[in-house]
């Protein structure tokens, strides 16, 4: 039940940080993006009905994208990620991370000379596959990593203790 | 306010490599302080990048990206001199963004 309710709150105010941002002009609504993830995706736990938003549900498994993230990451706070899509005319990457509390992580879109390719750090809860959803020309393509994790990354500060332990990398 | 943020252009042939760190706590909204109360929500939504002014990348993020996120793109056909922007929104209203100069 308290759970819920966070969820609620959580999602109310990312509608509305979207509102702001709409208001402010940085965002223009239903603009260029085929599929625009909706504010509140980000405070979404269905992992299916995200997936689904952002087009991987229908997507293709593609070698031609290259994720680059530790098989076991030491500590899921910070667990660094680089995807590089070699697909002709890939627009956008998604990040998702399927165990987490909330699965989408993030979504970039490249144009004017941007390279379809982002390295980022993303927080892991614990072990599970990480799937990265490409749109190239109104298509969709999908691949996707197992990493384990060595401490889980979204919850208290016990993790740089952990860290410590285990600079072994 | 927002703390500064770094930011740091390299070229490759005719690609820039374009390196970005933000000050944010990120906080999901789900993690507990240590009397129990859960800390608000309080992290980045939009991350966007511009090449001499034109839009060459835009990023809708959330909490799942660390705290004090850290952002390496590539844009093509960038040139010494080219002007790169990084700027953000987060959740609460609060913004900032940093120029550099491809040298």
């Amino acid at each position: 039940m308290d759970s819920t309710r966070r969820k609620l709150m959580l999602g109310a105010s990312a509608s509305s940080a979207i509102a702001l941002a709409i208001a402010a002009g940085l965002m223009k609504p239903g603009s260029a993006h085929a599929i625009e993830l909706k504010a509140n995706d980000f405070g979404v736990n269905d992992f299916d009905a995200v997936m689904n938003e952002i087009g991987g549900l229908k997507a293709q498994s593609s070698a031609g994208i290259d994720i680059a993230i530790p098989d076991i990451a030491e500590q899921g706070a910070i667990v660094p990620i680089e995807v590089y899509s070699h697909i002709p005319g890939s627009e956008s990457i998604a990040i998702l991370v399927e165990n987490n509390a909330i699965p989408v992580v993030a979504k970039f879109e490249f144009k004017n000379g941007a390279i379809a390719r982002i390295a980022t750090r993303i927080k892991m809860a614990e072990s599970s596959p990480v799937h990265v959803v490409i749109r190239a020309g109104g298509q969709y393509f999908h691949a996707s990593k197992s990493v384990k994790t060595v401490i889980g990354g979204c919850g208290d500060e016990s993790f740089t203790s952990g860290m410590k332990s285990q600079s072994n990398k | 306010m927002a703390e500064a943020m770094k930011i740091r252009a390299d070229l490759i042939g005719n690609v820039a490599k374009v390196k970005c760190l933000i000050n944010h706590p990120m906080e999901t909204g789900l993690r507990k302080d240590k009397a129990g109360q859960a800390v608000p929500a309080h992290y980045i939504t939009q991350i966007s990048a511009t090449l001499n002014g034109v839009q060459v990348m835009d990023g809708q993020v959330g909490s799942g990206i660390s705290r004090n996120p850290f952002l390496v793109f590539w844009i093509e056909r960038s040139k010494p001199g080219d002007k790169i922007m990084v700027s953000w929104v987060d959740n609460t209203g609060d913004k900032n963004s940093a120029e550099t100069t491809i040298g």
